[in-house]
């Protein structure tokens, strides 16, 4: 094999209808999709041989760590820079995430994602108006747990691949989710748990997973989701229940 | 508490979820027992359902534990159905065909239940006589014998994977292994029910013409 062919979905703005434009490429080995966009940036030439405006699309830190280059590569959403052209069945196509806005060809706004996580208050308060010392200690095993949360990137592709995340709906997904968990989780974080399950009964919240578990076959940092989904469920059920009776 | 939105949705879904499983759950099983009493023989069957409708009060438990769980639990599925963005052919996971699989039966009883409540329940007179002559008919008859047979295979489908989906909505099943190790219960559970469904089914549709004879005397008696 001695070309690539690539097939990307472009969009030349946000309200500009897609197209489907190939490349031809010359094979080289251990290529990924990134190696292969920038290709493209140095010579914007499409498989007709036309000149075209180089491919826009996000990367940034190229070792699946910062979620920024994820698009829909072969059906399916994961990261650019560990989509492995040796191991991609040809041709390859491109697709941006489609359940966020479009800003240009494989360039999305993931904004949604980070509102979310200000709804859920993904984070720890530490001090107030005055400095408060150290936070209680944590125990090794719970720290084990946090861990696998921790490693989240806000990547979207969880809320690609769900059938619950829509553009226009106002889902928060499993992401945000698996982060209200792990604040939870966390001694000092835990003190803002109340708001974080009245932020998971509002509109959007928890109970709009329907339980496809798509999400957890999609993470590339396999994150175990699901579990995080349902144990937030549990939560949020008791603490509905509990709020009845208590307030 | 920060931010006020309101819980509607929350309880409105929280409701959905619960009246799936109580009472329209445990109505199901209650329905398909009652319906195997044919087994025993059609006269204790017919005994039986005049029982039945000599409960006290049985138009009340009907409203409230039938009619309206179900209206909340079909009205708000189909808005389910409608704010999801199914895609298991780009997925194509067990849990997520489930997932499409549970949208579509739904949809499926939601048609089948107003045809089969308004056939049976209301079809003309309310003697058992005629509720057994009719479905023996409905059965003998080729096109809706095979909606009752979709019918109770979405039924069963639509039961026991909503049983795996209430489990994790109120927190019984939490655990990844313990949903994997749940899911595969309620594989075998959908086998057992559909098979029970269809026993029951065979038994309506296989009444002898002696007895057919008898129920025919019974209706034009009024009984």
């Amino acid at each position: 094999m001695s070309t690539i062919t690539l097939k990307i979905k472009r969009q030349d703005g946000p309200n500009s209808p897609s197209y489907w434009e190939e490349f031809a490429l010359p094979y080289k080995e251990n290529l990924n999709v990134i190696s292969l966009l920038q290709m493209i940036a140095l010579n914007p030439v499409n498989a007709k041989g036309e000149k075209v405006t180089p491919v826009v699309y996000e990367s940034n830190c190229l070792e699946e760590v910062c979620g920024a280059c994820s698009m829909v590569i072969n059906g399916r959403a994961r990261q650019a820079c560990s989509a492995l052209v040796d191991q991609l069945s040809q041709p390859i196509t491109l697709e941006p995430l489609n359940k966020f806005p479009i800003v240009r060809d494989l360039l999305v706004d993931r904004s949604a994602l980070f509102k979310a996580l200000t709804k859920v208050k993904a984070w720890v308060d530490i001090d107030g108006i005055y400095d408060m010392g150290f936070g209680p200690k944590d125990y090794e095993a719970n720290q084990a747990i946090r861990y696998d949360f921790s490693r989240c990137m806000t990547c979207g592709c969880c809320a690609q691949s769900c059938p619950n995340y829509t553009l226009n709906g106002d889902f928060i997904g499993p992401a945000a989710v698996g982060q209200a968990l792990l604040f939870n989780l966390h001694p000092t974080g835990s003190q803002l748990r109340g708001d974080r399950y009245e932020a998971l009964m509002a509109p959007g919240g928890l109970f709009e997973c329907g339980n496809s578990q798509n999400c957890v076959r999609t993470c590339p940092k396999e994150i175990p989701l699901t579990s995080a989904l349902a144990k937030m469920k549990q939560k949020v059920t008791w603490y509905a229940i509990k709020s009845i009776f208590v307030k | 508490m920060s931010q006020k939105e309101s819980k509607l949705e929350f309880a409105l879904r929280k409701l959905q979820s619960l009246s799936g499983f109580l009472p329209l759950c445990v109505f199901l099983m209650f329905h398909l027992v009652a319906n195997a009493v044919i087994m025993i023989s059609p006269g204790y069957y017919y005994k039986f359902i005049n029982t039945m409708a000599t409960i006290p009060g049985l138009i009340v438990i009907e409203l409230v534990i039938i009619f309206l769980p179900l209206i909340l639990h079909g009205c708000m599925g189909l808005y389910i159905v409608l704010t999801g963005r199914n895609n298991p052919r780009r997925y194509p996971y067990f849990r997520n065909w489930a997932f499409l699989l549970q949208r579509i039966s739904g949809v499926v009883i939601f048609a089948f239940l107003i045809y089969h409540v308004l056939t049976i329940k209301y079809g003309s007179d309310h003697s058992a006589a005629t509720m057994i002559l009719s479905l023996n008919a409905q059965f003998n008859t080729t096109w809706s014998a095979i909606f009752y047979v979709i019918a109770l295979i979405c039924v069963s489908f639509h039961v026991c994977n909503g049983l795996w989906g209430f489990a994790i909505n109120w927190g019984i099943l939490v655990g990844m292994r313990a949903q994997k190790v749940f899911g595969y219960v309620c594989i075998v559970l959908f086998i057992i029910l559909l098979i029970f469904w269809l026993f029951v089914m065979m038994n309506f549709l296989g009444l002898s013409d002696g007895v057919l004879k008898d129920l025919f005397i019974l209706q034009i008696n009024g009984f």
